[in-house]
Formats: C-alpha cells, structure tokens, sequence
C-alpha cells in the first residue's frame, strides 16, 4: 500500500486544514492574552501576600 | 456465543461507560454555564466545580479504548468510517479543543469572562450531537461505496428526520443523566440549596429525554424497516429501560434516595443502549460491515478480547477508587478539603 494509496478519500480534506488551523491560531492568540493577563497585572509579590497573608512583610 | 458477539458486546461496553461518564461532564459544563446566565452560579458552582476537576481527564479512556477496540477487532470500520467521519470527527475534536482549553482559561484567566463560559458550555452540548452522528450514519443510506470510493451524502444527512432525533435524544439524554448525578452529589455533600436546582433541572428534563427517545424510534422506522423490526422483537429491553426511567423519575420526584434514582438512570441507559446495540447486529454499518464477515482473524479477536476484558477491570476498580478519594469523599464533597 502507498501513501497516495492509504490517504482519505473523503474531499473535505481542505477544508478540515482551515477549521483547524484557526483553532491552532486562536488557541494561540486567546492563550498569550490569558497568560499575559495572569502575570501583567499580578506580580507575585501580591499574589504571594494574598495566599500566605500571616507573614508579616519584611520577614526574612 | 461466537467470539464476534463477545467482541463487539464489550466494545459496546466501554462506548456505555463512556456515554454515562461524558454525559455528566459534558451536562455539569451546560449547566455551570446556564446557572451563571441565569445568575445562580452562587448556588451550583462551587458543588459543579468540585465535581469537574479531577474526573473529566478520565472520561476519554472509554472512549480510546472504544476506537482501538473497534479499529483492531473489525478492521474495515476505518476504512468506511474513517472517511466518512473526517467532518463530523473533525468537528468533535475542534469542540473538545475549545471545550478543554476554554475551561482552563475560564479558571486561570480573567475571573468574569461570560464568552469562555460560553463556549465551554455550549461545546459539551455541540460535541455529543456531533458524536451522535456515528450512530445516525451506522443505520446506512448516507455512505456509499462505488469501486471502492467512499462517498457520504452531507445533504441527505442534514434533512433526515432521523439525524436530527439522534442529535436531540444525545443533547437531552445527557442534560437528564448530568442532572440526575448533580441531584444526587449534591444530596451527597448536603448542600440544599444547590439540591433544589439541580432537582428541577433533573424533573425538567425527564420528559424530553422520552419524547425524544420515542421520536427518534418513529424516525428509524422510516429510516430503516430492518433495525425497527428486530428493536420491536426486542421490545422488553426498550420496556425495561423505560420502567427504570420511570423509577428515577418518580424517586426524584418525591426526593428521596437520589442514589438509587441514579442507579436507574444508569440501567434506563444500559437496557435502551444495549437494546439498540444488539438490535443493530450483525450490521455494524448498514449494510457493508457486519460483525461476522469484517472481525479480525480469531486468534486476534480471542487475543483483544482478554486485553480488553482486563482493561476493564483495572479501568472500573480505578474510576471507584478515584471516585471515592475525590467526589464522595464527605469533607471534599463539603468543600473542605
């Protein structure tokens, strides 16, 4: 059996390529805003005050 | 009982276990989402979310083990299937996709965002109906074989009646099945205020489940004359299934035993399922593949069949343990841990 043999038939082959490759972008895009969003306004610093508040600051 | 009818009957075990499991994930994300719309998130979310985080990576394991299964035992179901449902495959794991990463950005990301809820709701609605069409194209007559080229008539597949029962039964099958196990996890962790909403959910959705199960049993008599006869001479399973529907329905009703009304969700499922299934045989597509000319070679079945058996058995122990370890136990359940 050869490639050309083996592959689909099915002639929606293209258009399966687009569908998923604006999901890959998206996913993409949508996943460096969030991310960005997590660390941008959020510096661990409060973040850490916020989960462990019973440290008292400047506690080393 | 030739090794074919064991083979398929535990394939079609693990494509159960997968319906009931995925239902209540894919519900519980529709009615995360609907509470938030109609802004009783405060009162379902925390007993939703507690319930959705460490269950849902498990719920897939049925369902690959389905494919291999299907794949490995009856050889020529790739080749019919795998053409004719590149789209509607296609379609699911774009949806599971976005469902999966929509839920993590929903939870880490920006706290308010009603758009991710969205999609991650109406995904787990959109990915059974897009699932469901595997069934609707078993029943023949929308693939065709013509010198060994396959062809699937799109058209005729969006104006049956019969498709789109299926796709209505799928969507309200898993709404009754999610709301049935929120009913009883939420009796579970004692949490009345959420158990008063998911008992209406769960009574809200009784009726359709059957008016859709009746409609798609119309549709497929005038689909395919050969199925709705054999299912008619299996009419005690369809019975059955039908008498435990109306258990659960009447045990939430009253509001007791959650539990058992579950339980009888789950066998209303298991009897109409394996009615369907075994109504189905010998086809598995109508009419090209049929169990006994496509298996695989005997030794091959015998040899997938004790693998699968016994994946079973490590799949179910391990989905009680993490069952028991995660959602019923008392302090998780109440939010303490």
């Amino acid at each position: 059996m050869r490639v050309e043999e083996a592959a689909t038939t099915s002639p929606y082959v293209d258009l399966m390529f687009i569908f998923f490759f604006l999901l890959y972008a998206t996913l993409a895009t949508v996943g460096i805003i969030v991310l960005r969003k997590l660390f941008r306004n959020n510096p661990v610093e409060v973040e850490l005050e916020k989960k462990y508040p019973s440290i008292e600051k400047g506690d080393s | 009982m030739t090794y074919e009818i064991i083979g398929i009957t535990v394939l079609w075990l693990f494509l159960y276990g997968y319906v009931i499991v995925a239902s209540i994930d894919f519900g519980a994300g529709f009615f995360s989402y609907y509470a938030k719309k109609t802004k009783k998130d405060h009162i379902i979310n925390q007993l939703i979310s507690r319930y959705l985080s460490p269950v849902w990576e498990v719920t897939n394991v049925f369902f690959v083990f389905f494919f291999v299964g299907i794949v490995g035992f009856f050889p020529d179901t790739a080749f019919y299937y795998g053409t004719a449902l590149l789209v509607p495959g296609s379609i699911a794991i774009i949806l599971l996709a976005i469902r999966g990463s929509f839920y993590a950005f929903e939870s880490y990301g920006s706290k308010q965002s009603n758009v991710y809820m969205f999609l991650y709701g109406a995904t787990g609605l959109l990915i059974p109906a897009s699932l469901s069409t595997a069934l609707t194209l078993s029943e023949g007559g929308f693939i065709t074989e013509t010198n060994g080229e396959i062809t699937m008539n799109y058209l005729k597949l969006f104006t049956s009646p019969y498709s789109w029962s299926v796709v209505f039964l799928a969507i309200v099958s898993v709404l009754y099945i999610s709301a049935t196990f929120l009913t009883f996890y939420a009796s579970r962790a004692n949490d009345t205020e959420a158990l008063k909403l998911v008992r209406k959910y769960a009574l809200f959705w009784g009726t359709p489940t059957i008016i859709a199960a009746l409609t798609t049993f119309i549709a497929l008599g005038q689909h395919n004359q050969r199925h709705y006869d054999r299912m008619l001479d299996l009419w005690w399973v369809f019975g059955l299934s039908m008498g435990f529907f109306m258990i659960s329905l009447g045990l939430i009703y009253i509001g007791k035993y959650y539990g058992l009304a579950f339980i009888s969700v789950m066998l209303q499922f298991f009897f109409a399922f394996f009615g369907y299934g075994a109504s189905h045989l010998p086809y598995i597509l109508d009419p090209y593949i049929t169990i006994y000319e496509n298996a695989t070679h005997q030794s091959t079945g015998i040899a997938l069949i004790i693998v699968f058996i016994a994946g079973l058995f490590l799949l179910v122990p391990s989905l009680i343990l993490l069952m028991k370890l995660f959602l019923f136990n008392a302090d998780y359940v109440k939010g303490k841990k």
